[in-house]
């Protein structure tokens, strides 16, 4: 074959390699870690178990860990890009992204809490869950799994869908606590939060602001995987 | 290795060989001088460092993951994880991490985040010289003494953490040339948020909100 010469026993040198996909393999033939377009993304293993996901085939690279469980990857596509690490036997806790959504495009740093238990542990009650039939039941039972494997962001850095760029902290059940942020219109501020979501402390320039969000759910921190993070809680008086 | 899946790499003239799909326990992106510039491996074949154009041994743990080099051959960066940790850093040049993304478990709990390094002009050659002579010494005064000045020569504090601590906590953690934290923005699983300004002493000298917290 033109171009490969080899180096040694077990090395070979090649002048050029296309592949759709490439797999770095452990002695014992455990994936560590897979380069694939996005045809042949690799399905999530966890548990030992492949994983038939519904999530978006996407080029890039999954990393695996030493029990051949998917532990992370860095992804990207058009409109968005991933790099995550995930918790042991969890899902992400850390990931820089990018993407774009029809309210803007969002990109920064994502902190999340993952609960102490496996995911897999998760996805058998919930498959169960999904099995029963309709009515209060099933919905009483996929609320409480819900609140079960709450995993709230914690921590955001990045430039949200408004146009801002903050920080913002939250606490264990994903209530914001903390948002330092430059506003789309250039208007710096700090702002405290008590668990209910009303402004302890605020530093800003001086000029009059009032909060906007209200102390409900809805001032969750939320996961930028699905939703826009922006919420609007400065609104310039 | 490249086995039957090869296909078309035969092909008359071809200097890029085609493959549906390929698994190798190491794969290496080298120069045209064969330099090594990037290193995607497995735990058992992971590259020690590189550093000053010398292959150091350390006891890093193995782990499966990708390894950069710079233009001189060094080492300088990479990505690595497996069960318990993770990470992503680049290295200040002929130094060590100056940035990274990483996430760390232990039986005291796990932390995660984005961590920025200070790192001494010394090259790390230096560094590994430096303790290979103070080893060497007999314990006395002179030895004590050296190994005040290399802590001194050598310090690489932190200077900016942001993400979740063992306590459950998150913060933002802004930290001097001594690596003592001036700035702080706490906010616990549970409990109240803070902003703590501190002095090199690790003295809170003001709080938002106002009161004596806890943190110092």
């Amino acid at each position: 074959m033109r171009g490969v010469e080899p180096v040694s026993d077990d090395v070979l040198r090649f002048g050029h390699i296309r592949a759709k996909r490439v797999n770095i393999i452990d002695e014992n033939g455990t994936f560590r870690l897979a380069i694939a377009n996005k045809e042949r993304t690799a399905n999530p293993i966890i548990g030992g178990k492949e994983i038939v996901t519904n999530r978006r085939p996407s080029a890039g690279i999954i990393f695996f860990n030493e029990d051949g469980d998917e532990c992370g990857g860095l992804i990207f596509g058009d409109k968005w890009a991933h790099m995550s690490f995930d918790q042991y036997q969890q899902d992400q806790i850390v990931a820089i992204q990018y993407r774009e959504t029809p309210l803007g495009q969002h990109s920064g740093l994502t902190v999340w809490d993952r609960p102490d238990r496996p995911v897999s542990e998760f996805l058998e009650k919930y498959l169960a869950i999904e099995a029963m039939p309709e009515g209060a039941e099933k919905e009483a039972a996929m609320a409480l799994l819900r609140s079960e494997y709450h995993s709230p962001v914690r921590m955001y850095m990045g430039r949200e869908a408004d146009g801002s760029s903050s920080v913002v902290l939250a606490d264990s059940k994903g209530n914001k606590r903390v948002a330092i942020t430059v506003g789309p219109d250039g208007v710096p501020s700090i702002l405290m939060f008590d668990e209910k979501g009303e402004v302890v402390e605020s530093l800003v320039p001086d000029i009059s602001y009032e909060s906007d969000c209200e102390s409900d759910s809805s001032d969750e921190l939320e996961d930028s995987r699905e939703v826009d993070l922006s919420c609007e809680e400065v609104q310039n008086g | 290795m490249a086995s039957d899946r090869l296909t078309d790499a035969s092909a008359a003239n071809r200097k890029t060989a085609h493959f549906k799909e390929i698994s190798v326990e190491r794969l290496d992106i080298v120069d045209d001088d064969g330099v090594v510039r990037l290193a995607i491996s497995n735990g058992e074949r992971f590259p020690n460092p590189i550093i000053g154009g010398k292959e150091i041994a350390t006891n890093r743990r193995p782990s499966a993951g990708m390894i950069f080099f710079n233009d001189s051959g060094d080492e300088c960066g990479g990505l690595s994880f497996g069960n318990r940790h993770a990470g992503y850093a680049f290295d200040r040049y002929r130094q060590d991490q100056v940035v990274e993304i990483g996430y760390r478990e232990s039986e005291d709990g796990r932390t995660y985040g984005f961590t920025v390094w200070d790192r001494p002009e010394i090259p790390v050659q230096e560094f590994v010289d430096r303790v290979t002579a103070i080893r060497a010494m007999p314990p006395g005064d002179e030895r004590d003494a050296a190994e005040k000045a290399f802590r001194r020569d050598f310090k690489a504090p932190v200077r900016l953490f942001m993400g979740r601590e063992r306590d459950k906590s998150v913060s933002v953690k802004f930290s001097d040339g001594e690596g003592r934290v001036r700035l702080r923005i706490n906010v616990p699983a549970e409990g109240e948020a803070s902003v703590e300004f501190l002095d090199e002493n690790g003295t809170v000298v003001r709080r938002l909100p106002p009161g004596n917290g806890n943190g110092s």
